[in-house]
């Protein structure tokens, strides 16, 4: 029982939260590119936040469910119908048996996400669900899906109750005509000369088309490296953003190699990281230096509010122990 | 005590850095660092990836402090006052250096002046450390190469490198796990698997383990290749000291 691919659209994966084991080893970690987006559209199925869902990107792809279950859509802005039926995002959406689904282009941001109830159900590899485009490995048959592939579900369905009041108001899209990011010192910030410094933080950058679940390459004015001693290979960071020969500098994302050796000028705060992978080519955006503490205060704001959110689902569900309890208790009242 | 500085890189990760240099004795302090952090098996701390002069310390801010994680690291590395682990695991990767196996050989042999016989023979005598692993899977960093060996990288990349081909790139000698593009100057290729995903330990070597090359002939090659194929080959793994 499990989902059969009708159409993969464009870059439709398996991704969970990465994987972090082979790190050391030269492993790229992948893993959803936005984890706020993903894990929104899995708290709202109560599922964990990094059940295994599908990534998709440009163009959704169209399924047909071959069981009945319960589907959150979250990420980019799509229009999503089941048989005619438009599906709203941030929602939970009951599917019968023999349903499809149509997901169509990414109005707003890049990256979509389709969550089922319970999870889609692939082989671990390395400790994690995640596809590896690079590798070949993980995921579905480590590609990206298309057309005939079935794809396993968790069966039956986990209840989900009370399905009209699952919806989220939530977007990690921002549409400002300069989208402010923020930063924290990278580790070789302090190698950079003052005038490189000021101009990464005075200037605009706008997002080139050549960005991928790699990195997102900037461009702007050139920042000036030429003064840069040539430094050892070290580990490469989400987020971080290294500045290469060229001045122009690039976001380094899921799919990034595991060690770099370009100087590092500074690394997204975490709390913005879902936020910069929904930027799409053409737009703008400027940078702003926060403190760690700061970049830390944040992250944990942010996670208090998912939290919330995760807690308001599942006190909405209807768990058969709690009813008995109940019952049982209404009979000794009466 | 091996000096060194820790940069914040991002909000979820330090670097521990070292001097800016390529030395044994830091990638053995590196390397030791790493145990003594993976054993303690610390709430938090998420990944630990070592490289040539830095140790990064990945963390989750949520768990584990910057402060408390900077306080331990210092509080470890006094404790590794000195490095006296002499003893070194040296793992054998048999290698093909005939010609159909290393189509770059005459450029190593035109640029060192050395015969081909040389340069095998200088190219296996050496146990070469691994300083760190990044790029590809499985994909070494190697110190020790001979200076006489030493050739710059082809002026045109090729697009594809077979896996477990064998090269070597100015002062760099390597093996290549997985195909990929490169520009290494390919001199033999190694039967052995060097990236397995399927095995709880997809790798044979980490960072601060040797890699030794031995020159088998194209027939060894086949055989080894079939007991690689079903799975029956004992890669040779040896005891040294320094």
């Amino acid at each position: 029982m499990g989902i059969r691919v009708i159409d993969g659209g464009l870059l439709t994966t398996v991704q969970d939260f990465g994987r972090s084991i082979g790190l050391a080893n030269g492993f790229s970690p992948s893993g959803v590119m936005d984890q706020d987006s993903a894990s929104l559209a899995n708290v709202v199925l109560d599922n964990d936040y990094q059940t295994p869902l599908l990534e998709y990107s440009v163009l959704g792809p169209t399924i047909t469910f071959t069981t009945a279950t319960v589907i959150s859509i979250s990420g980019a802005t799509v229009h999503a119908k089941v048989n005619g039926d438009r599906v709203e995002m941030n929602r939970a959406f009951t599917v019968k048996r023999g349903d499809t689904l149509i997901i169509g282009p990414t109005i707003k941001g890049r990256y979509g996400y389709l969550a089922i109830a319970g999870g889609v159900k692939v082989p671990k590899v390395m400790k994690s669900y995640s596809t590896s485009l690079k590798y070949g490995l993980g995921g579905f048959k480590g590609r990206a899906l298309r057309s005939g592939d079935y794809i396993k579900i968790t069966v039956p369905a986990p209840s989900v109750s009370n399905l009209r009041q699952r919806q989220a108001i939530f977007s990690t899209y921002s549409d400002e005509p300069v989208v402010t990011i923020r930063v924290t010192k990278g580790p070789q910030y302090d190698q950079f000369d003052q005038d490189a410094k000021n101009q990464f933080f005075v200037h605009e950058y706008e997002i080139s088309k050549d960005s991928d679940r790699m990195g997102i390459r900037l461009s702007g004015d050139a920042l000036n490296v030429d003064n840069l001693t040539e430094m050892l290979s070290e580990a490469t960071v989400l987020g971080g953003i290294q500045v290469p020969k060229s001045g122009q500098p690039i976001i380094l994302l899921s799919d990034r190699q595991t060690t770099g050796g370009y100087p590092v000028i500074a690394v997204i705060a975490s709390v913005d990281l879902s936020k910069t992978v929904q930027l799409t080519p053409g737009q703008k955006i400027k940078f702003e230096f926060i403190d760690l503490a700061l970049s830390q205060h944040l992250l944990h704001e942010k996670n208090v509010k998912l939290k919330a959110i995760k807690l308001k689902f599942m006190a909405m569900t209807d768990h058969p122990e709690r009813r008995t309890a109940h019952r049982l208790n209404n009979l000794f009242e009466e | 005590m091996v000096k060194f500085s820790i940069f914040p890189a991002g909000d979820s990760a330090v670097n521990v850095t070292f001097d800016n240099r390529v030395d044994p004795q830091i990638n053995q302090f590196i390397r030791t660092l790493q145990r003594k952090l993976e054993s303690q098996k610390t709430d938090g701390i998420t990944a630990l990836v070592p490289a040539f002069r830095t140790l990064t310390v990945f963390y989750n801010p949520e768990l584990l402090s910057f402060n408390e994680l900077t306080t331990m690291v210092q509080a470890i590395a006094t404790q590794v006052k000195q490095v006296d682990d002499r003893s070194k695991k040296i793992i054998h990767i048999p290698v093909c250096y005939e010609s159909s196996f290393g189509p770059d050989m005459g450029h190593i042999v035109e640029h060192s002046n050395l015969s081909i016989q040389e340069v095998i023979e200088l190219h296996t005598k050496t146990d070469y450390l691994i300083y760190m692993l990044g790029f590809l899977p499985g994909f070494v960093y190697l110190g020790g190469l001979d200076g006489r060996l030493a050739t710059p990288r082809l002026a045109t990349p090729r697009l594809s490198i077979n896996p477990g081909a064998v090269g070597i790139a100015g002062e760099q000698t390597g093996v290549y796990p997985i195909a990929s593009p490169g520009g290494w100057q390919i001199i033999g290729q190694t039967p052995l698997n060097l990236f397995q995903p399927q095995n709880e330990n997809p790798f044979y070597y980490q960072t601060g383990d040797y890699i030794h090359f031995d020159p088998i002939t194209a027939s060894e090659f086949d055989q080894i290749s079939r007991l690689v194929d079903e799975d029956r080959y004992q890669v040779k793994v040896e005891e040294g000291t320094k």
